[in-house]
Formats: C-alpha cells, sequence, structure tokens
C-alpha cells in the first residue's frame, strides 16, 4: 500500500462522510419503531405466509418486538434503518435469554448466534414478562 | 501491454459515482421512486470503502494468480479490436457463471451475501460490496479466459468496465427502457435480482448483456414491485457483522458437522442447506410459492 493509495482511501472516506452528511440534510434520517401489535403481527406474516405470530411482546420504546408462533417457533423483529428486520427461529439460534426485573420493568436480552442479528433487548411496559420469553427460555436450557 | 493505466477506470469513475449519488438523492427528494436512509447509505459506503482497502490488501491473489497463469495460455492473443470484442463477451460470461455460483453454492455466497443485505436499492446498493472475494478465490471463474490466452490486463480492464456499468443500474429512479432491455442488463432486470420475492428468486445473474439469463433459462422480467435484501434480513448496520456474518455461519455449522457429507453440504451446498432439510433453499421457497400459487389458481 502506497502513500497515494492512503491518500485516496482518506479522501474517499471524506466522500463517504460527506455523502451521508448530504443524505442526512435532505432529510433522509428517518427510524423505524416497533409501537403497534397489529403492525407487528402484519411485519411477521408477511415475511412468512402462512406464519401465525401470538403472544406479541413489545419493547416499550419501540425497538424490538418478540412473539410466538402457532407452529413452536419464535419470531423477533427489529427495526433497521427504516424498515423492520424479522427472524422466525427456533431454541437452538439462541446463544442466551436473560430476564431481568431492574426498576424500571421487566427486561429480556435474547442473544443470537446468528453473528448478523445482533442481541436484542426488550423492556416491556407491563409488569410481567410475556410467556414467550419465559417459553423460549426455558426452550433454551433444554436444547 | 495494455495500452493505458487500467486503475484509471475506477479512478475516473469515482467522481462520477459520487455525482450521480447526490443526482439520484435529490430526485428521490423530490418525488422521484427510491428510498433513503443516512444509514442504511452509511453501512453500504462503508462496506465501498472497505472493499477498496481488501482490494489493496488482498488483490494481489487475484493478479498474481492471473499473470501465473498467463505463459501457460494455448494462444498468444494480441490486443486488436477482434480480441477486444472476444474478450468483452467470454468476461461477461464469465462474470454472469461467477455471479449465478456465487449465489448457489454456500461458499462463494458467504462474499457475495454482502451486496445483498440492503433492504434499499439506490446507487449506494452497487457499492455495498465484499471484503472477502479474493480470498475466497472469486476469481477463479476468469481463469480460463487467462488460461485461452487472453492477456490478463485485457480481462482485468473488462472486468472494471463491468463493474462501471454495473453501477448506474442500481436504481428504482429509472423504469423500463424499451429495446434496450432485450440485450443489456438495466435497472428493471436488476431489481428483480436484488428481489426477495419468490419468483424473483436466482434470476437475472448478468453483467452487462442479459443474453446470458435469456439463454440459460435464468431470465425473469420485472412485473410486480420488488421487495429487496435476503430472505433472514440482517439485523444490522455494523460493517463489520456484514462482512463477516455468512462466514461466521459456516463455521458455526462447521463446528456442528458430523459426517463429511454435512461439511461438504455446509460449504458447497446451496444456501440453506441442511442435513436434515429443516432449512430452506431457494428451490424450495420457489416449490411452495409455485404450490400456492397453483392452489390458488385452481381455487
Amino acid at each position: 500500500m502506497t502513500m497515494t493509495d492512503v491518500i485516496i482511501l482518506a479522501a474517499s472516506a471524506g466522500g463517504v462522510g460527506a455523502l451521508v452528511g448530504i443524505a442526512w440534510l435532505l432529510g433522509f434520517r428517518r427510524r423505524a419503531r416497533l409501537r403497534d401489535e397489529s403492525v407487528v403481527a402484519a411485519v411477521m406474516r408477511a415475511h412468512e405466509p402462512g406464519a401465525e405470530p401470538f403472544d406479541i411482546g413489545m419493547d416499550k420504546n419501540g425497538l424490538a418486538a418478540g412473539a410466538r408462533l402457532r407452529d413452536g417457533r419464535f419470531a423477533i423483529a427489529r427495526p433497521v434503518a427504516d424498515g423492520v428486520a424479522v427472524r422466525f427461529f427456533g431454541a437452538d439460534a439462541v446463544r442466551s435469554v436473560a430476564l431481568r426485573r431492574p426498576s424500571g420493568g421487566p427486561t429480556a436480552r435474547i442473544v443470537f448466534a446468528d453473528l448478523g442479528f445482533p442481541p436484542v433487548t426488550l423492556a416491556f411496559a407491563t409488569s410481567d414478562f410475556p410467556s414467550w420469553t419465559e417459553a423460549l427460555r426455558h426452550a433454551t436450557r433444554s436444547a | 501491454m495494455a495500452p493505458f493505466d487500467i486503475s484509471l477506470i475506477l479512478k475516473i469513475a469515482i467522481p462520477f459515482f459520487v455525482l450521480l449519488i447526490i443526482v439520484e438523492m435529490v430526485a428521490v427528494k423530490f418525488g422521484a421512486r427510491g428510498r433513503f436512509t443516512a444509514g442504511d447509505m452509511a453501512a453500504s459506503l462503508s462496506m465501498g470503502l472497505g472493499n477498496r482497502v481488501a482490494g489493496l490488501l488482498t488483490g494481489f491473489i487475484q493478479i498474481g494468480t492471473y499473470f501465473a497463469l498467463a505463459p501457460y495460455a494455448v494462444f498468444d492473443i494480441p490486443w486488436a479490436w477482434w480480441s477486444l470484442v472476444l474478450c468483452f463477451l467470454g468476461e461477461d460470461l464469465a462474470y454472469y457463471w461467477f455471479h449465478r455460483i456465487s449465489h448457489e453454492r454456500r461458499w462463494f455466497w458467504a462474499s457475495h451475501v454482502i451486496h445483498h443485505t440492503s433492504q434499499h436499492y439506490n446507487l449506494t446498493t452497487a457499492l455495498r460490496q465484499t471484503w472477502t472475494g479474493a480470498i475466497s478465490l472469486s476469481f477463479v471463474f476468469w481463469l480460463p479466459l487467462i488460461l485461452i490466452g487472453f492477456p490478463p490486463e485485457m480481462v482485468l480492464m473488462f472486468s472494471a468496465f463491468s463493474l462501471v456499468y454495473q453501477f448506474w443500474i442500481h436504481t428504482e429512479t429509472i423504469g423500463r427502457m424499451g429495446p434496450f432491455e432485450a440485450v443489456f442488463n438495466t435497472p428493471s432486470h436488476h431489481r428483480v435480482h436484488h428481489a426477495t420475492n419468490p419468483q424473483y428468486l436466482d434470476a437475472n445473474y448478468a453483467g452487462v448483456l442479459i443474453i446470458w439469463d435469456r439463454l440459460f433459462g435464468t431470465f425473469v422480467e420485472e412485473r410486480e414491485r420488488p421487495v429487496y435484501g435476503i430472505l433472514s434480513n440482517l439485523g444490522t448496520l455494523n460493517p463489520l457483522r456484514i462482512a463477516f456474518h455468512e462466514w461466521a455461519g459456516i463455521a458455526r455449522d462447521l463446528a456442528s458437522a458430523r459426517r463429511v457429507r454435512d461439511v461438504m453440504g455446509y460449504v458447497m451446498g446451496p444456501p440453506g442447506w441442511s442435513p436434515d432439510g429443516s432449512r430452506k433453499t431457494t428451490r424450495d421457497l420457489k416449490a411452495a410459492w409455485a404450490a400456492r400459487k397453483a392452489e390458488a389458481e385452481g381455487a
């Protein structure tokens, strides 16, 4: 790698920053949030025709939502930029499930085996955990 | 020897890439079809920048192999108008097979999937490129051209031209293009390629000429609006996770493999292959879609 290469790369990095800045200035900064169970259910059904999500649990800040599926699998939806990424999975796709009860309300942290789907933390507005979180933790321990 | 510095092709193209991205953003801002977010764009452009770094660090594997094999070529093909025409066609055919097998075999998919991880389809998506192309030996598909006798510089030149050509087809702002679509790869054809709609899976692998898809039976016309991304969309915009997630998946699967057949399947089988068939390949998904469609039409 020559000094010219380094200069070109540095200029390219500056160009990337400038383009992202222009996008931001033009107003392309929308971030999706999951606020509505019916929307989450619709997104999950669109992910796999015939899927039947139930017992949906929403993060109170709209950063994720989870559910069980009638066929025994679980589902997670999370916003990515202005879209939503959905995963249907079994217990073998999960590294760990941690359920905690800090003062702000119950939280569930799910760590996936897939590098492409970072850990998800859901903070629930309810006083109890949605039943799917307990079921997932139980299934993960049994797997 | 090449009649000019081949690296100039990309260097000259990059300012135009930047300009066209700005033009597309402004067009979308004022109502043209398309979708941008700063976060997705940052991820795509970071992957493009990383691709250049990877090229500087590992590109010697590809270039070194080309020049090491060139003395063993069957013919000594000169730089002439007829050899340029033949090399253009040969390079584009090699690209078709590279691209097709990059979708059909997980080893090559692990590098190529990066290009498909955005749920957007705009000019920055074109720059969302792999960091592991050279080390995964994706360039082997061009070696027949070297062994036939095309000068390595000529092959590299047409590869660079193909890369530049394919930039402009990553857009939703251009609709259909009439008779041009019969021969050339266009935004419409390539939107189909980036789509996850079941009927669009495994289609339109062309680089410059769409004739290869028509010839080998992989051409699909754009009819319904494409939904972009991959079947299991990533839950992240982190470039490192984007770059290596499928390689990590292969490593995880190999750790659980019990037989040689499983190892082969996980590495060289189609993406989604599993020993017990519990995961779904694109072939399974297309078959399920076709069955649902037939059932709906019969009802």
